[in-house]
């Protein structure tokens, strides 16, 4: 079997030279360094030499009749790799002018092998290799110049650099081309708006090269090559070895379940003004206080401003910055170069050890590109970064007005693992903020709009469906085997002795008629019990409840007081169908309450948009109440005065488990209070009407129907019925 | 497995021990035999322009540590040893300078043929043995007389 050798590479010293090379510029080959004037080739090979330039690698460099050698050195000084000390040993420059103009090609040859000989450089390089072209006398001469040149280098294990300005159609004619072993190519041109230079490598014998223009620049340091194609590969990622990544903006985390698989790139995507900037910066933010660094890259707003910003929410970004939590870096838009900042921003993260790295925006750092495939593949590299730091990324990116894209170029979803979409709608005389998870790769992420604020303190995400609700997942059973008092005097034989635990009773009244006295005994009576009650009002506000529940002389102060209730009245800001039930669950889960009242069902319809969306959010919640082990009532207004055909004014009935009605009963001229029993799931139930009266205490249930007995019913009414 | 340049030492030195007690002389003499058929047998493949530039090479560095050397030419049959003769076999250290020589001469040529060739120069060096008696020159043949 062939042992296989690998032949030495020179390590350049440029940047990302290497790794456009397949690893560097292989020992011992002949390459053409060509590109116009100014395009940068003495730099490239000069900085070339200074860092390889040691005892044991001696540079010879001959300059030709092109640049003086004294001019050469003198611009080299600039250049941070210029290394003085290395010009009187390491470094040799023989200018070949002189015996060029005086003796010709052959004396040349000659003198080019005794300075090869004396010096046994490691790197010859010839600067430029093209005025031979000029001098030679014939094709004949040159052709054996050169064949000369290259066998001598070659017998002496240079590495040569042959500098020129060759063009293309001299790759073909000149036969230099044909025995050289690489060719390098440098030129500049106008792309994506602006003058760029670019480096190709079009021949390297022996290496597995790139063959993509790659952009460089030249700076005080030297030339700089941005190759992110080659440089920038996807490694194998450990993000089934680490947690996952729970934001910390409050609520985004139940949309999305598990949290962020480690190394996964999302979008931000939505119009302008939706929230992106904000989201980026609480994502930097609360990963700082959760102990992961963070790196944010603005191409839109200055590190000033994005601090302003951040205070203006209350975040203290400038401490976490000075605990080295966070870097803020903010690159101007006209001096983005797109492979270069690439470049830049892996470094950045890396030297930072971040784990969370937000870019906003994607859309403005990629403006230059016209072409959607590139756009891609940049996204593509900037995710790849993200998943070899092992970090969680953030990319806002900006969606035409108007366009049924996720994103800018509309290719970028592709790219990466998820997609956050941030929107807001005209409702009304206000715009509502929402948020979607669009999309999150291995992750059973919530779905659907849900309603988000911005504020102080940051993002307020509000799901629609409780997150650990799945959604098509039956609702849990209701307590079968015991009954829970109702509170209502008379109330709990007519339900097959009381209520099921955990089961949702809807109470449809006419206005006026009692509805919420009765809810205010099913709470009272739950705190008797010593079960935490909780009573969200949609229409009065807790103190006159209060007032009113005084009146009637029911106890609902003390019970307050002793912790047991807590009225929660819901702002017309939080009635927001979509915001709703995150507030509700929240307040269940504090206070540990085992009985709801929410009073004021068609208060929350005149804020919808929709029936259908108020009767999936009262599944919702009824669906959240069983799940949280609360038995509730619901009490809802009907236009109606008295019993007909329509159970409810939206539909509402088949969410509940038990249908109350209180209508008005028209008996001897007069409207008599009464309630009837539509339904009880899971009970037998008295199908009659009753009345009922309001009083002392409250409601009370007169226990005879009142078509068997009118007389008897009238007699047993008392005040007038009405609110307490 | 290809050789290397410690195995081209060690070739070297073998070869040179089966010239151990030979005059001066009998050295240069075999030396020019196995120089020539080091030559002839790496011309096949690499031309004489090529191996000309390499030999040069050799001699020009081992003339820095041995400067009789210096007095080996080149000329397009290959190398001239007709002031060496002379001047190598009154030479102290001529073995040194001969096994410089030949180790150099491998390991540059194994360098640049990235150790293709050196399996057949080593064969070929393997076949040049010392000669009877009063053998001054010759080829590596057995023959004596001029190179060709």
């Amino acid at each position: 079997m062939t042992t296989k050798r690998t032949i030495p590479r020179i390590e350049t010293g440029v940047r990302n030279l290497d790794a456009v090379f397949g690893g560097g510029l292989p020992k011992g080959s002949v390459s053409v360094i060509s590109g116009p004037p100014g395009s940068g080739k003495t730099i490239l090979t000069q900085q070339l030499c200074f860092h390889v330039a040691s005892p044991k690698t001696r540079i010879l460099y001959f300059n030709t009749l092109s640049e003086p050698t004294a001019k050469t050195l003198r611009y080299l000084r600039q250049f941070a790799f210029f290394d003085e000390t290395k010009l009187a040993e390491d470094f040799h420059f023989v200018d070949l002018g002189v015996i060029l103009r005086s003796k010709g090609l052959e004396q040349t040859s000659a003198l080019l092998m005794e300075r090869i000989k004396k010096v046994k450089p490691g790197i010859v390089v010839i600067d430029s290799f093209k005025t031979f072209d000029d001098l030679a006398k014939s094709k004949e001469e040159l052709r054996k110049f050169g064949y000369e040149v290259f066998v001598n280098l070659m017998a002496w294990e240079a590495t040569a650099l042959l500098l020129g300005e060759y063009g293309a159609t001299e790759y073909v004619s000149n036969p230099l081309f044909s025995v050289i072993d690489g060719l390098v190519t440098l030129s500049q041109r106008e792309s994506s708006g602006e003058q760029q230079r670019f480096l190709q490598v079009v021949k390297m014998r022996g290496t597995e090269h790139s063959r993509d223009e790659h952009a460089f620049v030249i700076t005080s340091s030297g030339i700089e090559v941005f190759a992110p194609r080659v440089t920038i590969h996807r490694e194998p990622n450990g993000e089934e070895r680490e947690p996952r990544c729970k934001t910390g903006i409050e609520k985004l985390d139940e949309l999305l379940a598990d949290g962020i698989p480690r190394g996964s790139s999302l979008l931000i995507a939505g119009v302008a003004g939706t929230g992106k900037t904000v989201m980026s910066l609480e994502f930097i933010y609360r990963g700082a206080l959760a102990g992961e660094k963070g790196i944010l890259f603005s191409f839109e707003e200055t590190a000033e401003r994005l601090l302003a910003a951040a205070k203006g929410m209350g975040w203290d970004f400038q401490r976490e910055i000075e605990r080295g939590m966070i870097e803020l870096v903010f690159i101007p838009q006209p001096e983005i170069m797109v492979e270069g900042h690439l470049l830049m921003m892996r470094e950045r993260a890396a030297a930072l050890s971040a784990r969370r790295i937000a870019v906003d925006s994607v859309s403005v750092f990629l403006h230059k590109i016209k072409d959607p495939q590139i756009a891609r593949e940049k996204i593509f590299q900037l995710a790849t970064i993200v998943q070899n730091t092992g970090a969680v990324g953030f990319f806002a990116t900006d969606i035409p007005y108007g366009s049924n894209q996720i994103s800018r170029f509309g290719v970028e979803e592709t790219v990466v693992d998820g997609v956050i979409l941030l929107s807001s709608t005209e409702e009304g005389l206000e715009r509502q903020r929402y948020i979607e998870v669009y999309k999150l790769r291995n992750t059973a992420h919530l779905k659907g709009r849900h309603s988000m604020v911005i504020g102080k303190g940051g993002i307020q995400v509000f799901p629609r469906y409780a997150a650990d609700v799945a959604e098509e997942a039956p609702p849990r059973p209701l307590g079968f085997g015991e009954r829970l008092p109702s509170g209502i005097p008379g109330l709990d034989p007519l339900l097959g002795g009381g209520l099921l635990p955990r089961s949702a009773t809807l109470l449809v009244g006419s206005p006026g008629i009692g509805k919420s006295t009765l809810g205010l005994q099913f709470i009272l009576e739950g705190a008797r019990r010593k079960e935490p009650s909780l009573i969200f009002t949609l229409e009065e506000s807790p103190e006159q409840l209060e007032t009113a529940a005084g009146a009637l002389g029911m106890p609902l102060r003390k019970w307050i007081e002793k912790g047991l209730i807590e009225i929660v009245y819901l702002s017309r800001g939080h009635v927001r169908s979509a915001q709703f039930l995150t507030v509700l669950g929240d307040k269940i889960r504090t206070l540990k309450a085992r009985r709801v009242l929410l009073d004021g069902i068609p208060h929350i319809e005149h804020q919808t948009a929709a029936g259908n969306e108020l009767r999936q959010l009262l599944s919702s919640l009824v669906a959240r109440f069983k799940l949280l082990d609360v038995t509730s009532l619901l009490t809802a207004e009907s236009r109606a005065l008295t019993f007909g055909r329509q159970f409810t004014e939206g539909g509402f009935s088949p969410v509940a488990d038990n249908l109350l009605l209180l209508r008005y009963m028209p008996i001897d001229g007069e409207l008599i209070p009464a309630i009837r029993i539509v339904k009880t799931r899971g009970s037998a139930h008295e199908r009659g009407t009753y009345s009922f009266s309001l009083g002392e205490g409250g409601g009370r249930i007169t226990p005879t129907p009142l078509r068997r007995s009118t007389r008897r019913a009238r007699r047993a009414r008392g005040s007038p019925a009405g609110k307490p | 497995m290809f050789p290397d340049e410690a195995d081209h030492s060690a070739l070297v030195d073998a070869w040179l021990d089966g010239a151990a007690g030979l005059e001066p002389a009998q050295l240069v003499a075999i030396f020019e035999r196995a120089l020539s058929a080091l030559w002839r047998r790496a011309e096949v493949t690499l031309g004489e322009v090529t191996l000309t530039a390499i030999v040069d090479r050799v001699l020009y560095t081992a003339a820095e540590t041995h400067p009789v050397l210096s007095t080996l030419k080149l000329d397009k049959a290959g190398v001239c040893f007709d002031e060496f003769r002379e001047a190598g076999a009154q030479q102290v250290d001529l073995t040194e300078a001969v096994h410089l020589v030949l180790v150099e001469f491998l390991t540059v040529l194994g360098h640049l043929t990235d150790e293709i060739l050196s399996p057949a120069l080593h064969a070929e060096l393997a076949k040049i043995t010392p000669l009877g008696p009063g053998a001054m020159r010759g080829n590596d043949d057995g023959t004596q007389g001029p190179r060709s």
